[in-house]
């Protein structure tokens, strides 16, 4: 049992196994640059190095299983420790390549922490407006809410593992909600139709369907939609057709309450406000080519604003957030109309720690040609001498 | 609460008859359904694959994640159809304008109009208050506040779309003209190679339809683009659709033109004859007579209007009579949004009540004279000299543009054709 164990430990920790695995990543990297010409960034990132499995498709049609990045950066991460650190010789001439391993461990942590907890979205407004949340750019949610003069309370259901579901049929309640919602035929991209009046007895009660469409490049321009059926106690069914492209949410009333669901974009809420006063875009003469973007924006934080500029290359960090200035549009509004800025919004609780990792391996690295510099210098002055 | 039976089969997919073949209609509501055996067993393996979660068939859960939201939120409607929820709205009328992807709301701007039938509505954007697509063709109507940006500024951009540059002054002073939401409207016609709105395609051989009116404090657009061949079978219904428009509370518009019908002149009006003077017969506001000036060149009968004139030494000239039914907001009004036209500023009553006089329809009308002011109309510049004549039932326009040396050559034969206009018995 423990020679078994042990013959693990050495190919686990094995130079063939780190060879082996760069090999792999570099063949994904590759398979998934070419992938993202046709699929888009976002998909080919969830596929390929977000997985533990890829299936690639070879020649179009013979499907080939391959070790996703995921799975490779969690092997190497073993490996590294293994053999890079645990099992590797520590002497004055091994702690520098000791330290950059350990560097490269904290890079790849911090990949890992980016991967599972770091958000993205953005925030779109008008001057004037102000926003103390932001959207999810990919991530959508299903939203249940009961109308209300003052504060109330939002029931969300990540849609997403709906769309990962591949199908099927869910239903979700809640003791606070007197309806059962039940949620069908999820479609990660759709448009609805109207359909003519010979077909649409089986729609929604006006004639409407939702058309499977096929994910787009840029994921953020997928819209999803659903059916829904609320079903109330005593059976009584509301139909419903959810789509993230929709101007107003599914309402119906109920015991005398307006109850609404809607399928959005995820939205995540900020611990401070940003207020927009002014945007200003320029354009290289005769060209759409940006040469300026900038915003002035206010930052109301328990009582207190500042105001703070948000620029091209200038994003605002505060608490772990970072706005930064995408894009303006609408991107067909005529001369004169007015103009919204989007921004970028990031959260990453390990956003410093790539930096500190490159430090580490960068001290690393420096001792370890260090003390080969001083190595090198002592052996030749000692065959000078000789 | 009782939820022992809450749990209805699975969803029935299928395809909707008739409809496009990917087409996927809802669950049936109350009805029991099997799933086919083989996909059964298709759901069972790839359940098995997958680890038995997260495949299809049926679940159920507890929602856990609240949120506690400390601002109201928009009251919702449950009154509101799926087509207006979606966005799609009802035939003819425009709902309110909404946020959607996460954008801002848009002010509402509610118009009504009629759209062919054989037009795909499709959800509206922010901009896009009306929103068509007909084959490879794309029709939108969008609406916005002020002048926005002026309308040549608009038509250059559209030209730019078209890989066209600008329009000079003078082809600008001589674009078609014609009546669209109770105001002069401009249509352009642009043929190139369509680059889209931000230069991310290159599309040969299309054609660009554009209308520009103002309305009631907004500018109004309404285009269509699409290959030249197919926007050439649609040009009817486009002219259509832009006459149908008006204010969503207000009457139907004074001509209702049905689709696929040529529309030119105003209700019941017969076409303009090629003797000197117009006849109108049946429902017409009435019959105009004139005796055209030598050197004016009568052209094709064009859609909202009741002749063009084509003069100058270049044919670069037009001049334009039109007829429309009541008064269409008086003088003022009219004198002001030809000014506006031109970048003038607005007159108040005293100052449209002092302009010129002269003779016409046996009456008089005002005589609008708008020049370059910056001496411009020895330099040339766009320019324009018309008449109008507002009469209980009905209003005459007559409207001459081009280059300012031009237009001022031909003022005293224009008066002298507004002075030999007659109402014929």
């Amino acid at each position: 049992m423990m020679s078994f164990l042990k013959r693990v430990i050495d190919a686990l920790a094995s130079y063939k196994l780190a060879c082996l695995l760069f090999v792999l990543l570099l063949l994904l990297t590759f398979l998934g640059t070419l992938e993202q010409v046709e699929h888009g960034i976002y998909e080919v990132t969830q596929r390929y190095f977000e997985s533990l499995v890829v299936i690639y498709p070879f020649l179009g049609f013979i499907p080939i299983p391959l070790p996703g990045a995921y799975l490779l950066l969690a092997l190497l991460s073993l490996n590294l420790f293994l053999g890079g650190v645990v099992r590797m010789r520590k002497n004055v001439r091994t702690y520098g390549i000791l330290i950059a391993h350990i560097g490269i461990l904290l890079l790849i942590a911090a990949g890992f922490v980016k991967h599972q907890y770091a958000r993205e979205g953005y925030i779109s407004l008008y001057e004037g407006e102000r926003a103390h949340e932001y959207e999810s750019y990919f991530d959508w949610e299903f939203a249940i809410w009961r109308d209300a003069d003052g504060p109330t309370r939002e029931y969300l259901i990540d849609a997403d593992r709906l769309g990962r579901s591949r199908g099927g049929r869910w239903t979700f309640r809640h003791p606070e909600i007197p309806f059962d919602l039940t949620v069908a035929n999820y479609l990660r991209n759709s448009v609805p139709r109207r359909l003519d009046a010979a077909t649409a007895d089986a729609a929604t009660d006006d004639g409407f369907a939702l058309e499977p469409l096929p994910l787009e490049v840029e994921a953020e321009a997928n819209l999803p939609g659903a059916y829904a059926i609320l079903r109330e106690p005593d059976g009584t069914e509301h139909a419903a057709l959810l789509w993230g492209g929709a101007r107003h949410p599914f309402s119906v009333e109920i015991d005398g309450a307006v109850w609404s669901v809607d399928l959005r974009r995820q939205r995540r809420a900020m611990p401070f406000t940003i207020a927009l006063n002014r945007f200003v875009h320029a354009f290289h003469p005769n060209t759409t080519i940006p040469s300026k973007f900038l915003s002035e924006v206010t930052r109301i934080e328990e009582g207190v604003a500042q105001d703070v500029q948000i620029s091209m290359n200038e994003p605002m960090r505060h608490r772990g957030y970072t706005l930064y200035q995408a894009s303006w549009g609408p991107q067909d509004a005529p001369p004169g109309a007015p103009l919204f800025s989007t921004f970028a919004v990031a959260w990453d609780p390990a956003e410093d720690l790539p930096l500190w990792a490159c430090v580490v391996i960068t001290i690393g690295l420096v001792f370890h040609f260090g003390v080969m510099l001083t190595y090198y210098l002592r052996r030749e002055s000692r065959r000078q001498a000789s | 609460m009782p939820r022992a039976d809450a749990v209805s089969p699975a969803p029935e997919f299928r395809n909707a008859e008739g409809s496009d073949a990917t087409m996927l209609t809802p669950p049936a509501l109350s009805r029991v359904h099997r799933f086919p055996r083989l996909a059964s067993v298709s759901a069972l393996i790839v359940w098995a694959a997958t680890g038995g979660c997260g495949s299809g068939g049926e679940r159920i859960e507890t929602i856990t994640e609240t949120r506690e939201v400390a601002h109201p939120v928009a009251p919702s409607d449950p009154s509101l159809t799926t087509a207006e929820r979606l966005g799609a709205r009802p035939q003819g009328r425009a709902a309110q304008g909404g946020g959607g992807m996460g954008m801002p709301a848009a002010a509402p701007v509610p118009y009504a109009w009629d759209a062919p039938d054989a037009w795909t509505s499709l959800p509206p954007t922010q901009f896009r208050l009306a929103n068509f697509a007909i084959g490879e063709v794309e029709c939108f109507l969008s609406a916005l506040p002020g002048a926005a940006g002026g309308v040549k500024e608009n038509l250059d951009r559209w030209r730019g779309q078209m890989s066209q540059p600008p329009y000079t002054d003078a082809e600008f002073a001589a674009l078609r003209r014609g009546r669209a939401l109770g105001a002069e409207a401009v249509f352009v016609e642009i043929d190139g190679v369509y680059t889209g709105m931000a230069g991310e395609t290159q599309l040969a051989d299309y054609t660009m339809l554009g209308m520009i009116a103002p309305h009631e404090g907004r500018t109004v657009f309404v285009k269509m683009v699409g290959p030249t061949a197919a926007v050439a079978a649609e040009r009817a219904r486009f002219e259509a659709f832009c006459a149908s428009l008006r204010a969503a509370d207000g009457p139907a518009p004074m001509q209702p033109t049905p689709p696929g019908t040529d529309l030119a002149l105003p209700a019941g009006h017969p076409p303009a004859s090629d003797a000197v003077g117009a006849t109108a017969e049946g429902a017409a506001p009435a019959e105009i007579a004139w005796v055209a000036p030598e050197g004016w060149q009568r052209m094709p009968d064009r859609p909202m209007r009741l002749a063009t004139f084509s003069l100058g030494p270049d044919a670069t000239m037009e001049c334009v009579v039109s007829l429309w039914d009541g008064r269409m907001g008086g003088e003022a009004a009219n004198v002001n949004l030809w000014r506006s036209q031109f970048g003038a500023d607005p007159l108040d009553d005293a100052a449209a009540a002092a302009l010129p006089r002269i003779d016409m329809l046996g009456t008089t009308g005002v005589l609008v004279e708008l020049m370059p002011d910056d001496g411009g109309e020895a330099l040339g510049g766009p320019a324009l000299i018309g008449a109008i004549c507002v009469l209980p039932e009905f209003s005459v326009f007559v409207k001459m543009t081009g280059d300012a040396r031009e237009v001022a050559s031909q003022r005293e034969a224009l008066i002298a054709f507004c002075g030999s206009m007659r109402v014929k018995e």
